[in-house]
């Protein structure tokens, strides 16, 4: 049963314009999503991870252009599998809508920013639930909160409930804000760097929440980071993105044992992990990350790259299936001469 | 000499005051920095770490002068003999900035957008009173070349470049008064994880060719604990506890520090270890708890722990603790 | 990467490197003639203060001089732009009225500023004591109507042009004033200028050399927004008669010629005229001012 694909997304595109220049932040990005496990989408700053979650849920601007084959949404909640194609909804159509939240729902990088500050907490988690339920009572509204925050481990629930924003502490309000998330019930739960703005303390606790609730409830989760250390805490499946493109992807004991993607390993190898012998050097990505506008042909990841050939340089490089469910987009793989 | 103490801090606080009303009574004081003594020695690197509000960015701004101490005091060693940097005299100080400079978290904010390159990295020499223009353009290409960024870079402005570019035209600024300590506040934590370990590599690589002093602060412990010779852990203004690097890993005696090492996520798979997850956040700088400033949130916690602060005492082989645990 | 290489002599590899650098003046300049509305600006100010410049040579005509046998006339192949009241070329009058008006709005604007840049330096800056007395002076200035300041001072010494540009510099700065206080309290705590300090820099070059060019951009729109409230002001003033006096010819004493019904109606050259000019110069003022801010930027590059 653990099997079931909950999304299923297939070539996503998306082009953004500014002034009058259109870009490609995210090409051909495929992934799927299983029911109860963790998908983590892992990359730096500007490798669409962001931009491709928004397009998936639609929640995007104008001058945004998406393209997908299909982005399919399962829904699993009664008794036979709806399916949603969301790729041929409107973005801010009634059905669009009534996915984000009781199905979908996202949680944010900054706590600070997805609070409103002029509103109690308890009257921004009931929103979504009066929202999706015409004819609920406010008490009643209330009363789930209430149990939700309970359920999220907030001491003094009742007291908390009647508090603004500003009285909180980061990581309580980031708990709100998976409150918030969590209220109605959804089947997926998107957290963009949901622990990037917090002490590490406190990142291993919400980690925990987001765990817990995983396994209690089933919860399908897509874990967006560029921390490996949470992606080896955390997921089931990991896509690595580099400037706008999945460069591999695969089960977590494929990318962390047997990494393929010159990018994948200089992630692994560039950061220091705890305990690491202080004399050796750590071994670094050269270059720095390339202007989305600038690139042309090839490999993305060709200038940046110690095995980089003729043929890097020409075309789309394809992706290639190492092993069983391993997909890498690197000629190196279709040689065969791996390592 | 190496191994020498370079500054020694003798219960240095730094306390902001909380003023309330229209005639602006002193209610409280915000401690940031409440009583710190330690050494900094010639060429190692301490290593600083603790969550937001443990007043570890503080600590920096007040060993770079940036920020006056309250009490205590802060002695540097100018030219073989102490001095406190309190009394410096304003030459004097100006020599004492020559000496000790730092290297900021945000490469983005750290360099005015106004302005050029050049005009960035040739002030402090002006301020450091080079007059001949040929010779500070050639302490500014040297510079250039030790960070390995191109010389026409100079006649361009800080947003058209990246992140890490701009981290180490921060570090040529840094260093091209040849400084014997380095605070370096959080240098790599806004630059992407690929860069990262480009910009600890050159840090490292300059330290060994110019026998720098660092000061290396951050709330990375996977980067403090790689990049330090001894770390000074810092809970609510205080050291909790002081160590070599390799023991401090290997052998946590401080119930926080035992936290906050089982919090970090390691980028390896099947090392999930037995988790300290702590309850509750870090109590407000203003009013602290009483005795141990960690105990609200300690497992461990005793009765003593409630009423007596405990003191950073060396339990043995330099390695100080602050807990009453181990008495 | 083209990098150039960093032999024995750094100087003179910089030098090389500068040489092969687009400057960013000529970027700047391309930028800018590239804005249509500013250079438009530009050349409407160009015109303005040629035209008040070399007024003489420009028309035939006093701009004082009345001439009884050809008031109020419509536009003719003498007079451009018709007579006034007093049968004085309209045209003239302009071009004259032009030196005063300018004169004043332009100066005006920028002492102002220039106090208001100061103040709000030291006062958003260094804080304290000195902080809090510029800002009750500057409430002081606010609150009190500026008209009574005007006639106690034209009171004591008297109406004219510079007593005018005077009045209006004391008290105009406190917009500016409140503007780059407020940015000097938000820069002072950027990391760039905690790093200008950690190395030792004076607090008076930070001030003037670090934090002032950011705050430029704001103080070229004043600059350029307070021109027109100048011009009007001169006119206002010159209405009530505090102004320069009502013989001299400026665009607001023009303007006050106007001010009777039949005039209104019948004779519309006689406050059309310097109204447009008021008008156009504005307009050119507020283009040239938004140019000059967009290239200001090095961001904007």
């Amino acid at each position: 049963m653990s099997d079931e694909i909950i999304l299923d997304v297939k070539n996503l595109s998306t082009v953004i314009t500014t002034d009058r220049v259109p870009v490609r932040i995210v090409k051909d990005v495929s992934f799927q999503l299983r029911r109860g496990r963790t998908l983590a989408i892992v990359g730096e700053s500007g490798c669409g991870k962001s931009v491709t979650m928004q397009s998936v849920v639609k929640l995007v601007s104008r001058n945004y252009h998406i393209t997908a084959d299909h982005v399919l949404y399962r829904s699993f909640r009664s008794g036979a599998p709806k399916e949603y194609r969301l790729d041929k909804l409107a973005p801010y159509g009634r059905v669009m809508r009534s996915l984000r939240g009781p199905e979908i729902s996202m949680v944010f990088q900054d706590p600070m920013m997805s609070l409103n500050p002029v509103y109690k907490i308890g009257d921004q988690v009931i929103e979504g639930l009066l929202q999706h339920n015409p004819g609920m009572k406010k008490r009643e509204a209330w009363a789930r909160a209430l149990e939700m925050l309970k359920k999220l481990g907030i001491p003094a629930a009742e007291q908390r409930i009647n508090e603004y924003p500003h009285q909180m502490s980061g990581g309580m309000k980031q708990r709100i804000v998976i409150a918030i998330a969590m209220i109605c019930d959804p089947q997926i739960i998107i957290a963009d760097e949901p622990t990037t703005a917090l002490d590490v303390t406190i990142q291993s606790q919400i980690m925990e929440l987001m765990k817990q609730l995983q396994t209690e409830d089933r919860k399908s989760i897509i874990l967006i980071t560029h921390n490996m250390g949470l992606v080896a805490e955390m997921a089931d499946d990991v896509a690595v993105m580099y400037m706008g493109r999945v460069v591999e992807a695969g089960p977590i004991q494929a990318i962390f044992e047997n990494p393929l993607h010159p990018y994948t390993q200089g992630l692994l190898k560039s950061v220091p992990v705890l305990g690491m012998a202080r004399d050796k050097p750590l071994i670094a990505i050269p270059g720095s990350t390339p202007n989305p506008a600038d690139l042309t042909e090839g490999c993305e990841f060709a200038g940046r790259c110690p095995y980089c050939e003729a043929a890097c340089l020409r075309g789309v490089i394809p992706s290639f299936e190492a092993e069983p469910g391993h997909q890498v987009r690197c000629l190196r793989s279709a040689h065969g001469e791996v390592n | 000499m190496p191994g020498d103490a370079i500054l020694k801090l003798r219960d240095a606080k730094v306390w902001y005051p909380v003023t309330k009303g229209v005639f602006r009574r002193t209610i409280g004081h915000v401690k940031a920095v409440d009583g710190i003594s330690l050494d900094i020695r010639r060429c190692e690197t301490l290593g600083v770490v603790g969550e937001s509000g443990c007043g570890k960015t503080t600590l920096g701004k007040a060993i770079m002068l940036l920020e006056q101490i309250t009490g205590g005091s802060i002695a540097a060693d100018m030219d073989g003999q102490f001095r406190e940097l309190s009394s410096l005299t304003t030459p004097e100080k100006l020599r004492y900035r020559k000496m000790v400079q730092m290297i900021f978290q945000d490469p983005y904010a750290a360099l005015n957008p106004m302005k050029k390159i050049y005009t960035a990295l040739e002030e402090p020499l002006i301020v450091q009173g080079i007059r001949s223009r040929e010779e500070r353009e050639a302490i500014l290409a040297s510079a250039m070349e030790m960070v390995n960024i191109p010389l026409d870079y100079l006649f361009k402005y800080p947003h058209e470049f990246s992140g890490g570019q701009r981290q180490r035209i921060c570090i040529a600024r840094a260093l091209e008064t040849a400084p014997s300590v380095v605070v370096c506040d959080e240098a790599v934590s806004a630059l992407d994880v690929s860069i990262q370990a480009q910009i600890l590599n050159l840090l490292r690589q300059l330290q060994r060719e110019r026998h720098l002093t660092y000061v290396f602060i951050a709330h990375d412990l996977s980067v403090v604990q790689y990049m330090s010779d001894r770390i000074a852990v810092m809970y609510l203004g205080k050291v909790v506890e002081l160590a070599d690097s390799t023991a401090l890993y290997e052998n946590p005696r401080h119930p926080y520090t035992q936290s906050l090492l089982s919090a970090v996520p390691l980028p390896v798979l099947g090392r999930r270890k037995r988790r300290v997850v702590l309850q509750g956040d870090v109590p407000s700088p203003i009013d602290k708890p009483s005795g141990c400033p960690f105990h609200e949130r300690c497992g461990k916690c005793k009765e003593i722990c409630k009423t007596v602060e405990p003191a950073l005492v060396d339990r043995g082989g330099g390695h100080l603790v602050a807990c009453h645990l181990e008495d | 990467m083209d990098k150039v290489n960093a032999p024995v002599g750094g100087h003179q590899a910089i030098a090389n490197a500068r040489r092969l650098g687009t400057s960013l003046r000529k970027k700047r300049i391309r930028k800018f003639v590239g804005n249509k509305l500013a250079v438009f600006g530009l050349a409407v100010i160009v015109v303005f203060l040629f035209m008040a410049l070399f007024a003489p040579f420009l028309t035939p005509y006093d701009p004082l001089e009345p001439n009884f046998g050809q008031t109020l006339k419509g536009p003719s192949a003498e007079h451009w732009f018709g007579t006034d009241s007093m049968g004085r070329d309209l045209y003239t009058r302009v071009l004259y009225g032009a030196r005063v008006s300018i004169l004043i709005a332009v100066s005006s604007s920028l002492i102002a500023n220039a106090i208001g840049v100061v103040m709000g330096a030291f006062g958003g800056y260094f804080g304290g004591w000195l902080d809090k007395g510029l800002v009750r002076l500057s409430e002081l200035f606010a609150c009190f109507p500026q008209l009574i300041i005007v006639l106690v001072v034209m009171a004591f010494i008297g109406p004219g042009t510079f007593n005018l540009i005077l009045v209006f510099a004391i008290t105009g700065w406190t917009g500016t004033f409140r503007l780059v206080r407020a940015e000097y309290m938000s820069k002072k705590e950027e990391t760039y200028v905690k790093a200008c300090e950690a190395f030792g820099m004076s607090r008076l070059k930070i001030m003037f050399f670090q934090i002032l060019p950011s705050v430029m951009t704001t103080v070229i729109i004043q600059v350029t927004m307070n021109i027109p409230g100048y011009v009007m002001s001169e006119a206002g003033l010159s209405f009530l008669g505090f102004g320069v006096p009502m013989s001299t010819p400026t665009w607001g004493t023009m303007l006050n010629a106007a001010k009777s019904m039949k005039v209104l109606l019948y004779a519309p050259g006689v406050w059309l005229v310097p109204g447009c000019a008021i008008s156009l110069f504005v307009l050119a003022v507020n283009f040239f001012g938004d140019g000059l801010r967009d290239v200001m930027d090095p961001r904007q590059q």
